[in-house]
């Protein structure tokens, strides 16, 4: 089946396109939900979300991106809302422990394992992914999808809806701001 | 030592290169559609009052409400308005002549 006729026959509501769609792209969508929420019950709700927002806007798309660039985008502006959705949690778990009780213990997070990720690489990927987590969103999108989903510069772009010259200097901020993290930490 | 934290700097960088990508979890698809299948349950129950015998109905009391209190209120403002006349006209009368209440009642008995 090719795109034009998946497009077509899941604007008609067939549940085998559907079917053939989440076959097709849920490890994508899967993985590049991972790399950004960096937890795996969270990235199966997103890849979930993700499907059913393509199924219900289908019509809505035109056709001038290839249909896995649209989906790329719906994944990454879902896996930001994830975020942000937790981290205002935390906000107002810390605010509620300054003016409440503040006996409830402080919760760290876990570190990060991807399962993709060398044995020996381990340590060091975990490491990474922490500082990934204290990018900006655009930088933090950006270097997901170039190392987690190998793409290009362009493919990038595209998904962005920026230019590869944006991509490069997100690219060159993230590394910059990446290494004085991990640095940081170091100390 | 500068010189060795950017070089473990740069290890901790490369270490996703070569990283495989995840698999989406066993049964994806299968959990995906009783998730969809839920949802449209839920929304369908949800949707209930806006079934168009139920809708119809709700606007039919909601008129039915509203012409009774403007009934009420309408019939209040009558008894108001005539109960306001005689006390105007007796004042009237009274600051005309300067005369008190009590002698108006005794000049009309």
């Amino acid at each position: 089946m090719n795109e034009f006729e998946l497009i077509q026959q899941l604007r008609s509501g067939d549940e085998q396109a559907f079917k053939f769609l989440v076959e097709t792209y849920q490890d994508m969508v899967f993985n590049t939900a991972l790399g950004i929420v960096q937890n795996a019950e969270d990235a199966e709700d997103v890849a979930q979300e993700v499907f059913i927002k393509v199924f219900r806007s289908i019509d809505t798309f035109k056709g001038e991106s290839k249909l896995s660039t649209w989906i790329y985008r719906i994944t990454t502006s879902s896996a930001l809302d994830l975020v942000r959705g937790k981290k205002s949690k935390k906000r107002f778990a810390f605010l509620q422990r300054l003016f409440g009780d503040g006996n409830e213990p402080l919760h760290e997070v876990p570190d990060f394992h991807h399962p993709g990720v060398a044995l020996d690489q381990k340590e060091n990927a975990a490491r990474l992914f922490k500082a990934i987590d204290q990018l900006p969103e655009s930088q933090k999108i950006a270097f997901t999808l170039h190392k987690l989903e190998s793409l290009s510069y362009q493919e990038i772009s595209e998904i962005m809806r920026t230019s590869v010259s944006a991509v490069e200097s997100l690219m060159h901020r993230a590394r910059q701001n990446l290494k004085k993290i991990l640095e940081k930490e170091t100390e | 030592m500068p010189k060795e934290i950017n070089s473990k700097t740069e290890q901790i960088l490369n270490s996703l290169d070569n990283i495989k990508k995840a698999e989406a979890p066993d049964f994806f698809f299968t959990r995906l559609k009783a998730r969809m299948e839920e949802e449209q349950g839920f929304i369908q129950r949800k949707k209930w009052f806006l079934q168009p015998a139920y809708a119809v109905t709700m606007l039919i009391l909601l008129l039915a409400i509203n012409a009774l209190i403007l009934f009420h209120r309408n019939k209040n403002d009558i008894n108001t308005n005539v109960a306001n006349i005689e006390n105007d006209s007796s004042q009237t009368i009274t600051s005309a002549y300067n005369m008190n209440d009590n002698l108006l009642y005794d000049i009309n008995p």
